[in-house]
């Protein structure tokens, strides 16, 4: 199921998001959630963690206010229920220097995909009047591009930075529908060591063939090697991966292309989902 | 004297709810030991007992020692496979139990009371401690075949027995 999340409810400033698009564009962010499976009459409630970080999954550096002393931002995380409708909760993401931390109230049965916003972003690159190359955040037409500028490229950036979350039971995952994304056969809070999972990489909610991905495990902080395992979509999306130990995962996946709207010269996909992998 | 927690409604140990009589059915008799353990605090363990097709899929929860909802998600491997919200396993469910042998009889039937079909099925077993540990096993079954079957003990459970009796 899928859902437009331009139409949904993120009206007014993303106080957080805009000052950190530089950096955040140069290193890996994730979500890390404090369960990915919940049991119990109960209404629960499963915190959500942010961080723009490489170092995975300790946090670094919080998405920043850009309102000087806001302390949360109500728009930052979102999520989807079991039903396929947008949780109609406030997520509060409290702005915490390092990370952002919210806690999203589950009342369903099923599986929550829980994301940050994924309002696209425009970042225009020029040469200025003396050849240097400069960039701004915003559309060609910007009036912070100087005078006299060339070479003028917009690129839109889509990132996903999700997760996913299941109370008494599991359910297929609403789709996000924009950007990439991960989907199914395996379900994303049925993970074990030593099992296969096979999953189908969609892009706007299309198959994305031969796109590469990156798989990591979490805690790099205290091993030498990064262990990345590289694994490429084959021509219908679909990738697979046998999980050689218990922890969290990052699974990350960027694509460029030509972009065929009106003054936009290239789009760039990234993904950053997280994934909770059990124990025998 | 085992006490038994009034939080899990009606409580019924070990047997299946219903009885149905049919001349393909098998019966298992497990013989379950739950080890002494010289630690403090010492937890009375959570415990599944589960039947699955050789494919993994779920056919019926046998024996079920939890004395609360919230931790049916700890006993991750039964969860994932019978956790559904609208599944009712009031008729297996027990309290958990200090250490000791206990004796699950299972009627061959499954919690609807539909009589499971004779084959060959995987016997889970799967034993997790809060301050302590889990273990997780399962053995290969053929319902077809009278037998006993030894399940080698580990640490949150010590050697086990399942006997099979068909009918």
């Amino acid at each position: 199921m899928k859902i437009n999340l331009l139409k949904s409810a993120f009206i007014g400033a993303l106080t957080f998001t805009a000052l950190a698009s530089s950096y955040a564009n140069a290193h890996a962010r994730w979500l890390v959630p404090s369960h990915t499976s919940l049991s119990g009459d109960k209404a629960h409630y499963v915190m959500i963690d942010a961080s723009i970080s490489n170092e995975i999954f300790a946090p670094d550096k919080a998405y920043r206010p850009e309102q000087k002393g806001a302390e949360y931002d109500d728009n930052l995380i979102m999520a989807i229920g079991p039903d396929g409708k947008p949780v109609t909760d406030t997520i509060r993401a409290y702005y915490l220097q390092r990370k952002n931390s919210a806690a999203v109230k589950l009342s369903g049965e099923g599986t929550y995909h829980i994301s940050m916003s994924q309002e696209p972003r425009l970042m225009t690159f020029y040469k200025d009047a003396k050849g240097e190359r400069g960039r701004v955040f915003g559309p060609k037409n910007s009036k912070d591009i100087p005078a006299g500028a060339t070479d003028i490229k917009t690129t839109k950036s889509i990132a996903t930075v999700d997760t996913f979350v299941s109370r008494n039971g599991t359910s297929k995952p609403a789709l996000l529908g924009q950007g990439l994304e991960i989907s199914g056969p395996t379900h994303p809070n049925d993970l074990f060591v030593g099992e296969q999972a096979r999953f189908q990489l969609l892009k706007d909610g299309k198959p994305a063939a031969n796109v590469e991905l990156a798989i990591l495990k979490g805690d790099t902080r205290y091993r030498n090697e990064r262990g990345e395992v590289k694994v490429t979509t084959d021509k219908d999306g679909f990738f697979t991966n046998t999980w050689q130990h218990p922890g969290l995962y990052l699974i990350e996946a960027s694509v460029s292309e030509d972009s065929s709207e009106k003054d936009i010269d290239s789009v760039r996909y990234s993904l950053f989902t997280t994934l909770d992998v059990a124990p025998e | 004297m085992l006490k038994l927690n009034t939080l899990i409604g009606a409580v019924v140990l070990f047997t299946a709810a219903l009885f149905q009589p049919n001349a393909d059915a098998a019966e298992l008799e497990i013989e379950l030991t739950l080890p002494d353990l010289d630690v403090q605090p010492y937890h009375r363990p959570y415990v599944a007992v589960w039947l699955e097709t050789p494919e993994r899929k779920h056919v019926t929860t046998v024996a079920l020692w939890v004395e609360k909802a919230e931790w049916f998600k700890d006993l991750r491997q039964w969860w994932r496979k019978a956790g559904k919200s609208d599944t009712n396993f009031d008729g297996v469910t027990g309290a958990t139990k200090r250490p000791g042998t206990y004796t699950i009889n299972w009627n061959g039937t499954d919690l609807a009371g539909k009589t499971v079909a004779a084959g060959k099925y995987l016997l889970n077993l799967e034993v997790v401690r809060e301050e302590g540990g889990r273990d997780y096993t399962r053995v290969e079954l053929d319902l077809n075949k009278d037998g006993k079957m030894t399940i080698e003990g580990t640490n949150e459970f010590s050697q086990s027995f399942v006997t099979i009796k068909t009918k």
